[in-house]
């Protein structure tokens, strides 16, 4: 079965503590998101997975193999992506991914086959164009081409979007969501949309230390808004406040348009408000103010890790 | 140390023909095989047209020795630092290593089959060099001498040894054209200069500079040779030294084994801090 843990890792860099005694273990399948902001010790921690840096202290495995001590095992099970990784530049598109497959003695027609496939999958470039050609986005496809080449059970992606146009990003968003329902993804980001997107689990780390884990949905409900934000077609004016209060509820204006409207955070509430709203004017948006991982986000951060 | 199994062996395979393969299609591989020629023919056209009647009452060893003992045995310097300057850097000094160091393949694995990438492909150039020599042997007296292979031999320990050595630098310098450069350097400036004054001014055995060891390939063409003199002057006493056979691939092999083990292990125990 597949796994993915680190026990009491930690890592420092001279005098600088990158990461503090990190635990935390995922088995089976699924996405779990990685969050935190730029150097609060993400791609430390993906790098230690993938034996790019050793731990101080502690103890990195994947699939049960100690990572640091065993990398040859542990890598023929994992597929990564960290940082902006460049294969040779006068290599083209289909030697960069026949490295991988013969490095990890791919029979060459399944080899072929899977790089057919992953050719419209992630829209690859030509396979006789050079790396050096490509473009940021183009080289990135094919690095995670080559990362799940061998159906690995593990992949561990470092901010897999970053840097791609939104075309390029919902290719790879809408991979990963196929990908996570027989393989365990472990993906850094600092795109709250994304990880809600994406992921069932997330984990926020700052400072080098984990400061929250639970799945996305508990997360949401747990940090869930406590507020609608209305947009009407018509102007708000003093009348429609006026039709909103005598309903009930207490709104306040946000723009030319729109009020935001505070409630209890349940979904019956929510609904009964849009009921009641629907004969003060017309309305053209309903929706809840930002999203609940977004003020996990925010919330975490400041009360845990942000000192 | 290596090939523990035979999953090593086959990563060694993949690793030397991909790395042979990029070597192969770089410029740089390019542009040295289009000056290897340019220079061979370069250095058998001034032979023969200037000094053709003094070779022609020669014999094949004797314009083979002449031959090599020119600047050529610098060039072989030069070539293996393009080689070996930024073998290990290529992927510390830049972001190929979150491609190639995160593949189920053993550091070192990856070092020799790079390694061996490399020698083939400056035995590549060397031996243009090599075939220049013949057709001007050929061309002189219509034959070669049996030396040729003696001194191809030692021509190749020879390459094995500067680009062992030329890694040190990539292993040190994260930017691989600092390791290149500062390799050229050290094999075509600093060693010579510091061997001439250890040796002939000090009457010191050069033994510790792998250029002293590539003398061998020329020498391999003199019948006989002084190993050791030393000759009074009006400027003072100046020694000269010359390696034997042995003493050639010894030191060779010396610089090919230290060198090497001190690259693999920076190169598998050097983190990726980015």
């Amino acid at each position: 079965m597949a796994s993915i843990e680190l026990v009491n890792v930690s890592k420092y860099f001279g005098k600088f503590k990158a990461l503090e005694n990190v635990s935390f273990r995922y088995e089976d399948s699924g996405a779990i998101g990685y969050l935190g902001p730029n150097g609060a010790g993400k791609t430390t921690t993906l790098k230690i997975l993938t034996n790019l840096l050793r731990p101080s202290s502690g103890k990195a495995m994947i699939n049960g193999i100690d990572v640091n001590r065993n990398p040859v095992e542990a890598f023929k099970s994992m597929g990564s992506v960290i940082e902006s990784p460049s294969p040779f530049p006068y290599f083209t598109v289909e030697d960069s991914l026949m490295f991988v497959a013969e490095l990890r003695r791919m029979n060459r027609k399944d080899a072929r086959d899977k790089i057919e496939y992953y050719s419209k999958a992630l829209a690859l470039p030509d396979l006789d164009k050079r790396i050096g050609d490509l473009s940021k986005g183009q080289r990135q496809r094919v690095v995670i081409a080559s990362a799940l080449l061998p159906d690995p059970q593990v992949l561990l992606l470092d901010e897999p979007t970053s840097g791609l146009d939104p075309f390029e990003m919902k290719i790879i968003r809408d991979l990963i969501v196929k990908l996570k329902e027989d393989r365990l993804v472990l993906m850094s980001s600092h795109l709250l949309s994304e990880v809600s997107e994406v992921c069932d689990e997330v984990i926020f780390i700052n400072h080098g230390r984990i400061l929250a884990k639970d799945k996305v949905s508990n997360i949401s409900r747990e940090f869930r808004t406590k507020a609608v934000v209305v947009e009407f077609l018509d102007q708000v004016d003093e009348r429609t406040i006026s039709a909103i209060k005598a309903i009930g509820l207490d709104p306040q204006i946000n723009g030319r348009n729109s009020v935001v409207i505070p409630y209890d955070g349940s979904n019956e509430e929510r609904a009964e408000i849009l009921q009641k709203l629907v004969g003060v004017g017309k309305i053209i948006r309903y929706d809840s103010v930002g999203s609940g991982l977004e003020e996990a986000y925010i919330s975490i951060l400041k009360n845990g890790g942000d000192q | 140390m290596a090939f523990a199994n035979a999953n090593d062996l086959h990563s060694y395979m993949v690793g030397t023909r991909f790395q042979f393969t990029y070597y192969f299609r770089s410029r740089r591989f390019v542009g040295l095989l289009i000056f290897s020629v340019f220079i061979t023919a370069l250095i058998l056209f001034l032979d023969l047209h200037y000094n053709y009647s003094f070779y022609k009452s020669e014999n094949s060893a004797a314009f083979l020795d002449a031959y090599f003992s020119s600047d050529i045995t610098a060039y072989f310097a030069i070539l293996a630092a393009f080689f070996g300057g930024d073998m290990v850097s290529m992927d510390l000094g830049t972001n190929t290593a979150y491609y190639t160091l995160v593949q189920p393949i053993r550091r070192s694995i990856l070092y020799i089959g790079r390694y061996t990438a490399a020698f083939l492909s400056t035995a590549v150039l060397v031996l243009i060099i090599y075939l220049g020599g013949v057709a001007g042997s050929l061309y002189l007296y219509g034959d070669v001498t049996d030396l040729i292979v003696p001194s191809f031999g030692f021509a190749l320990l020879y390459m094995l040894a500067l680009i062992s050595f030329a890694t040190l630098f990539s292993a040190i310098f994260k930017t691989p054209s600092i390791g290149l450069v500062v390799s050229i350097l050290f094999l075509i400036l600093v060693y010579p200069a510091v061997q001439g004054i250890v040796s002939a001014l000090a009457g010191i055995n050069p033994w510790m500079f792998v250029t002293y060891a590539g003398e061998m390939i020329y020498l391999v063409f003199e019948k006989s040779y002084v190993v050791h003199s030393v000759n009074h002057t009006h400027f003072g006493t100046i020694y000269t030294f010359n390696p034997t056979g042995n003493e050639a691939i010894f030191i060779m092999l010396g610089y090919i084994i230290v060198f090497s083990l001190i690259s693999i292990l920076v190169f598998t125990r050097k983190e990726i801090k980015g």
